[in-house]
């Protein structure tokens, strides 16, 4: 009986149907790789913040989200990054990793908390499923509306910021922490994680 | 007078009187039965301010010293029209007194009827109001009583309360509109009757003509509908004969036709000089409210806002763009507050302005199975957002740039903007790139951070840009730096020296 194409599928190919069940997200994000892939077997979680400790720039930490930025792109979803203010987003690079420029966003805002509204914001406003954040939101309550933001828009908020942070109290699901040294392969230290031992090392690949 | 005979309102008792002339449309071809609205403002002259309910206000004639209107807070203290400036003041000491403005209304009611005009495409201004066709609407709106209901709610977003009158002539509609008789007539055959029991003032004929009425003993239209018609052309002019015919249809009332202006301007001035964001705010929710219904009578949206606020020294000008074309009015009014919040106003404003003149045709709300709307749901309003309260530029896309020079290789460009992306593609480069590069110290002829630093990979050598004075002749390294950090630095090669120009992050 079913010779004939189904209505639906007629007007789905016509792009006149908007269906909700296309548009519902699964409940994490994907493309945690390696060893950290397998300690976060479903993804990155989404409607989080996730915080990133460095001693500085240079580390690998944003490359982590990369994959992540990639798969978002190329479904046509956006990716913000809050860069640092000294720097600007290497578009050549960003391409070399998977990423559609033309779903990526730099906020370049030099205030500090213009900087940080912006993050919320964009977070809050569920257009953006994932915003890096390279700049430092400050105090307590600055983070606690990072995290409520997240949770607002069900993105993933990923924050980097300096190890100088690594004793302050933080509403952020997943902290991870690049030790200072020089060893390759470079290990990710998790200080907390929802059903991850603090302090379990994680070698990253590469 | 009843129902049953209104052929001949004016139909004489006597002797010689042409009967008006008959109907232009024989009954053959009759058109589609008209019904008009007519909205008017009794309180135009107070409302052409932005009023905080509750404040006493009232406007007076300057050169009688005389009040015309007082709102409703002024009644309450027993202001009314009519008293002199000096009894009102003594009734209610805290009167806020305001000279009346003539070409404030005039304007306040042009954009009225650019308003109305997404009710109808036959709109025209009046004396206190407008009128506008809607026989034609009715059905688009799903009803009369939902496009009244639609109509008192727009009027009250605009700031004004208005009466109204519906009738199929636009004179009936808006006698009985001013003689607060909302309650509409739509059959023809009624409207005589429901014309004459309304008083003579309704009709605004000027004062001459109403005390000479007054002085025959008549009181209501029906009264004049009784008199020989030859008698009152002779005497009261024939204008009044003709008002009478136009008013029950017997004669044509051509109305120009609204013409649309091109673009959107409205000024509110404030009461008083306040610094009060609510205050403000007020203002420019009016304002919003006539834009919205502006744009959909044009069927557009709003790309770009023009606000302006005027203090006493200056006049402040912004330009708000929209990332998705607006016809909102709460979206367009919250753009608009986003970017007074990061206002620093120097001094209290006096009068504040809306502008707009940039739109784009939008497409018909009435599709079946309608996509999410982009304006609510997407990235545009957050940007929008953004865009009022930090610049265009706080948020913006990247575009490859075909150069082999770091620094020229991206290049950012608005939102929404078209790129072409002819770029390379660089899988060795770091993701961060700085602004500017940074002088590194060298140690013994290898660069240093704090520590020495292993080269991990390179060179890359970039030569490039000799023609356009901003050469380059650099050797790229990528650098571990003994905490593990990684850093991209070049050697200056016409120059000599290191510099940072990135991190690995």
């Amino acid at each position: 009986m079913s010779a004939a194409p189904e209505l639906i599928e007629v007007l789905r190919a016509r792009g006149e149907v908007w269906s909700a069940a296309e548009h519902l997200h699964p409940r994490t994000l994907r493309a945690a790789r390696g060893e950290l892939g397998g300690l976060l077997p479903e993804g990155w979680p989404r409607g989080k913040l996730v915080e990133v400790l460095t001693t500085g720039p240079g580390f690998g930490e944003a490359s982590l989200f990369m994959g992540l930025a990639a798969e978002l792109t190329a479904a046509g979803r956006e990716v913000a990054w809050v860069a640092p203010e000294a720097g600007v987003p290497n578009a050549p690079a960003l391409a070399a990793a998977g990423i559609d420029l033309a779903h990526f966003l730099w906020v370049r805002t030099t205030d500090r908390h213009r900087a940080a509204w912006v993050a919320r914001e964009l977070l809050a406003s569920g257009a953006v499923p994932l915003v890096l954040v390279s700049r430092e939101p400050g105090d307590q309550r600055a983070l606690r509306g990072l995290a409520l933001a997240a949770r607002q828009g069900d993105a993933l908020g990923v924050l980097l910021r300096d190890e100088a942070r690594r004793g302050e109290a933080s509403p952020a699901q997943l902290r991870l922490d690049f030790p200072a040294e020089p060893r390759r392969p470079r290990r990710v230290v998790v200080l907390k994680g929802r059903g991850i031992a603090p302090g379990t090392s994680i070698a990253l690949e590469g | 007078m009843t129902s049953a005979q209104p052929a001949l309102p004016l139909a004489p008792r006597g002797k010689v009187s042409r009967p008006a002339p008959p109907a232009r449309h024989p009954a053959g071809a009759r058109r589609k039965r008209e019904l008009w609205c007519a909205l008017v403002l009794p309180s135009l002259m107070l409302e052409v301010r932005p009023l905080r309910p509750g404040l006493p206000a009232a406007v007076f004639d300057p050169a009688r010293r005389v009040i015309l209107a007082a709102s409703e807070a002024a009644a309450e203290a027993g202001v009314r029209p009519g008293q002199s400036t000096t009894t009102a003041w003594a009734m209610c000491p805290a009167l806020v007194t305001f000279v009346r403005d003539p070409a404030a209304e005039e304007r306040a009611l042009a954009r009225l009827a650019g308003w109305a005009a997404q009710f109808s495409p036959r709109v025209s201004p009046e004396a206190q109001g407008v009128v506008l066709e809607i026989g034609a609407s009715i059905r688009l709106f799903g009803g009369l009583s939902a496009l009244l209901e639609r109509l008192a709610d727009g009027l009250a977003s605009l700031g004004y309360r208005g009466v109204r009158g519906i009738a199929p002539t636009p004179l009936a509609a808006l006698w009985r509109a001013r003689a607060g008789q909302g309650h509409p007539v739509v059959d023809p055959v009624r409207l005589t009757g429901a014309l004459a029991g309304l008083p003579l003032a309704a009709m605004g004929c000027d004062a001459k003509t109403l005390a000479a009425l007054d002085g025959l003993g008549l009181c209501c239209i029906g009264d004049l509908l009784r008199l020989p018609r030859p008698g009152v052309a002779r005497r009261y002019g024939p204008a009044l004969v003709e008002a009478l015919d136009r008013a029950l249809g017997r004669r044509p009332d051509p109305r120009p036709a609204w013409r649309p202006q091109p673009v959107y301007a409205g000024t509110l001035e404030l009461p008083v000089e306040s610094e009060s964001l609510k205050l403000i705010g007020l203002a420019f929710r009016r304002l919003a409210s006539e834009l919205a219904g502006f744009v959909r009578a044009r069927d557009a949206a709003v790309r770009r806002l023009e606000l302006t606020l005027e203090t006493e020294r200056q006049v402040l000008e912004t330009t708000l763009a929209c990332h998705a074309p607006l016809r909102d009015a709460e979206r367009l009014l919250a753009l608009v507050t986003t970017r007074l919040e990061a206002f620093e106003l120097p001094a209290p404003v006096r009068a504040v302005g809306l502008r707009a003149d940039d739109f784009v045709s939008h497409a018909p709300e009435r599709a079946l199975v309608a996509p999410p709307d982009p304006e609510a749901t997407g990235l545009a309003p957050v940007l929008s957002r953004i865009a009022a309260r930090l610049g265009e530029d706080a948020v913006v896309r990247l575009a490859l740039a075909p150069d082999h020079r770091p620094e020229r290789a991206v290049r950012a460009c608005r939102v929404g903007e078209p790129r072409h992306a002819r770029g390379m593609v660089r899988p060795g480069w770091p993701l961060l790139l700085l602004a500017e590069p940074r002088r590194l110290a060298e140690v013994a002829g290898r660069p240093s951070a704090g520590g020495r630093l292993d080269v991990v990979a390179g060179p890359e050598r970039i030569e490039s840009g000799w023609w356009d004075g901003a050469g380059a002749a650099r050797d790229y390294y990528r650098l571990r730096a003994r905490n593990g950090a990684e850093l991209w630095a070049f050697r200056d090669r016409a120059r000599g020296g290191w510099y940072l120009h990135g991190y690995f992050l």
